[in-house]
């Protein structure tokens, strides 16, 4: 046999190799073999049922692209902004598909949209209207992104609280036995469950054993940590027990209910000295306890009123930040001026530049995504009808 | 096809096409934000071309097939099946962003490439061994006809050989009948295996030990038969010429087995891989 014809032979057997496994991966639904790259961990359960998302109507069988439907069935992908525009319309966003990536491997997560996305549009914004928003961002290092709003205008923190990090950070501070104690952040910050967020200070948890709301050393009870009015209903049930006074339906539960429950049960017009001391009780408690860190005005009346903390849960609005994330970190390394603020008014969190130490030089991500989400989910949520009670198909 | 400087405009030709998609990919690369894409509009433009020039580069076994059709010189679709077979490849880069995932485009990128290498093997060979063959085989044998050639030689070898066979009626024919005897022997046992190519002889393989041999064959036999054994010699030499010139012929043509049957099979996975990615469109 010649070379060519052995060539020849050798080729048709090769083509026919090819198609017959071709076709063998067809016939079995082995479509896996034909992606483009494996699914992510998070799509692995699509496994290779191609069509789940590839379901643009296309032209006879091509062309059938993954549609924002395809998506949506399962994720809720709310609209950036209002006003955002994009290719000339308002309101609109990328496809889905546009921005977050398929079939480039288990490891890769399609939620991580990377910058381009972002900066196609923050390079150089244009929005419907007027906007607050920085308009030439284009990365996070450098003079490309903002400095944060809250350090930039020199924001002052207007919680009606009165809080002097100096003194609770000093170390002969004394502590709920009267010894020093030397307190730590984390002694009253403590992390959410979400491991990003830090819980609003509690005053029971995180203050009461220090700043006791003790009103008559005869009775081991402190006021509840209420509204005054509630204050002042708990003051003279005990007040009047202390007396002697037959008490209808007292509980000793705390809870919000029970002292709701309180307002309406404790005993009115009593004798003219115990109503003294209701009163005289009641202010010391208001001036000398509650005042220590609340904003009281009006305190010669009964009811005098506590201003609401309104203390921000969340000073970044536009981004999220994991404290989880961080916990190599001592808090001081970014939260530098805490031990030395002494003005409630003080914000004490760090400007760009510290995250740049680790954000700005490789050691960690500075892609857009890493602070900053996308679609605004601070919305309702649209359940898909497969979640919607009576909408469920038998 | 020997790369001489008829092949100058095809290098040209590439290497412009060349750097101006190299240009076109970069300028691309760096303005899609994910990444070039296959699925991308400048990444189906590269994988159409691409296609384009598989196809017309698989067009030469066509065109072999029938030498007669105006359709070109064959000079012409030679060179354009080597460079823009080359260029198919840069192409394919471009179009799969250098980055290659799943199972079919893993394994057609892998044939490919093979296609590719053996391929351009095969293109150096033609380059080398040509060259070879003149410098080392000087009587060269039409590669179709050797096996006549061959039987020539044993024919020619035997006419020689019964040359020296004592004539009938001559007296004193006692040296005669020795040395006929002697090379009638060696013909029988050593030559003609080797000429015909039947057995490895370690005699006549190599020119030192068989020159040593013709030596000895001259030494144990009569003065008048010495031309017969340079003869013999002549034509065992041309046979060892043969055989290297069929090992480099092997080599020169060989690399063919591996390049046409891994083309045929790219062909048809990549109408597989065109069909299943217009099927589902990434829409990037």
């Amino acid at each position: 046999m010649t070379t060519k014809t052995l060539m020849n032979r050798l080729s048709v057997a090769a083509a026919a190799v090819a198609a017959v496994w071709i076709l063998a991966l067809t016939i079995i639904g082995r479509n896996d073999v034909f992606s483009p790259g494996p699914l992510s961990r998070e799509h692995s359960v699509i496994g290779g049922q191609c069509q789940s998302c590839h379901t643009g109507a296309g032209a006879a069988l091509f062309l059938r692209n993954v549609t924002n439907a395809a998506c949506e069935k399962c994720h809720a992908g709310p609209v950036h902004h209002q006003n955002q525009v994009y290719e000339g319309r308002q309101g609109v966003q990328p496809p889905c598909a546009g921005c977050h990536l398929e079939h480039q491997g288990e490891t890769a997560r399609p939620a991580l949209v990377v910058d381009g996305h972002c900066t196609q549009c923050h390079r150089s914004l244009e929005v419907a209207g007027s906007t607050t928003f920085a308009k030439t961002v284009t990365s996070f290092s450098g003079d490309h992104h903002p400095e944060f709003r809250v350090i930039a205008e020199r924001r002052r923190d207007s919680s009606a609280i009165k809080l002097n990090h100096q003194i609770h950070l000093r170390a002969d501070l004394p502590g709920p036995d009267g010894r020093p104690v030397q307190m730590q952040c984390t002694d009253c910050h403590r992390l959410g469950k979400d491991g990003s967020t830090m819980m609003p200070v509690e005053f029971e948890r995180d203050c009461q054993s220090c700043h006791s709301l003790a009103f008559d050393p005869r009775s081991p009870e402190q006021a509840p940590h209420e509204d005054p009015q509630l204050v002042e209903a708990f003051v003279r049930v005990e007040l009047a027990r202390l007396a002697g006074r037959k008490i209808e339906n007292r509980t000793s539960v705390r809870s919000l209910a029970a002292l709701r429950q309180m307002l309406s049960d404790a005993p009115r017009n009593l004798p003219e000295t115990l109503e003294r001391q209701i009163t005289s009780a009641n202010r010391l408690l208001l001036q000398t306890r509650c005042s220590e860190c609340h904003m009281i005005s009006n305190l010669s009346s009964p009811i005098p009123v506590v201003e609401t903390p309104n203390i921000p849960l969340q000073w970044f609005k536009h981004s999220h930040f994991g404290h989880a994330q961080h916990r190599m970190l001592q808090c001081a390394s970014c939260h530098a001026d805490v031990k030395n603020s002494s003005q409630t008014e003080d914000v004490l969190l760090p400007g760009k530049t510290t995250c740049l130490h680790c954000h700005g030089s490789g050691a960690a991500s500075a892609d857009c995504v890493t602070c900053h989400t996308y679609h605004d989910k601070t919305g309702t949520i649209v359940y898909p009808a497969s979640l919607v009670p009576g909408q469920v198909r038998p | 096809m020997i790369i001489d400087s008829n092949n100058r405009p095809w290098i040209w030709g590439i290497l412009a096409v060349g750097s101006g998609s190299a240009v076109g990919y970069a300028l691309y690369a760096m303005n899609s934000p994910n990444g070039p894409s296959g699925g991308s509009w400048p990444g189906l433009l590269f994988g159409t071309v691409a296609i384009g020039l598989m196809v017309f580069a698989a067009l030469l076994g066509a065109r072999r097939k029938y030498p007669t059709l105006h359709v070109g010189r064959m000079q012409f679709w030679m060179r354009g099946h080597l460079w823009l077979g080359l260029l198919s490849f840069l192409m394919v880069l471009f179009h799969s962003g250098f980055r290659v995932n799943g199972t079919l485009n893993t394994v057609l990128f892998v044939l490919f490439t093979l296609v590719i290498v053996s391929g351009l093997v095969g293109t150096l060979l033609q380059q080398i061994l040509p060259r070879l063959m003149m410098e080392q085989i000087p009587t060269e044998v039409v590669f179709d006809q050797a096996d006549k050639f061959i039987d020539q030689l044993v024919s020619k070898a035997q006419q020689r050989v019964e040359s020296l066979a004592p004539k009938a009626g001559k007296t004193d024919t006692e040296p005669d009948n020795r040395t006929y005897e002697h090379i009638k022997r060696f013909y029988t046992d050593e030559l003609t295996p080797f000429l015909r190519g039947q057995k490895p002889s370690r005699l006549l393989s190599t020119e030192l030990r068989s020159d040593a041999v013709f030596s000895q064959l001259r030494k144990i036999t009569a003065p008048p038969a010495h031309p017969v054994i340079e003869d013999l010699r002549t034509m065992v030499r041309q046979r060892r010429d043969l055989t290297r010139q069929m090992r480099l012929h092997h080599i020169l043509h060989n690399w063919l087995l591996i390049h046409a049957p891994l083309s045929a099979a790219v062909l048809v996975l990549t109408v597989a891989h065109v069909v299943m990615s217009l099927r589902f469109l990434s829409g990037q």
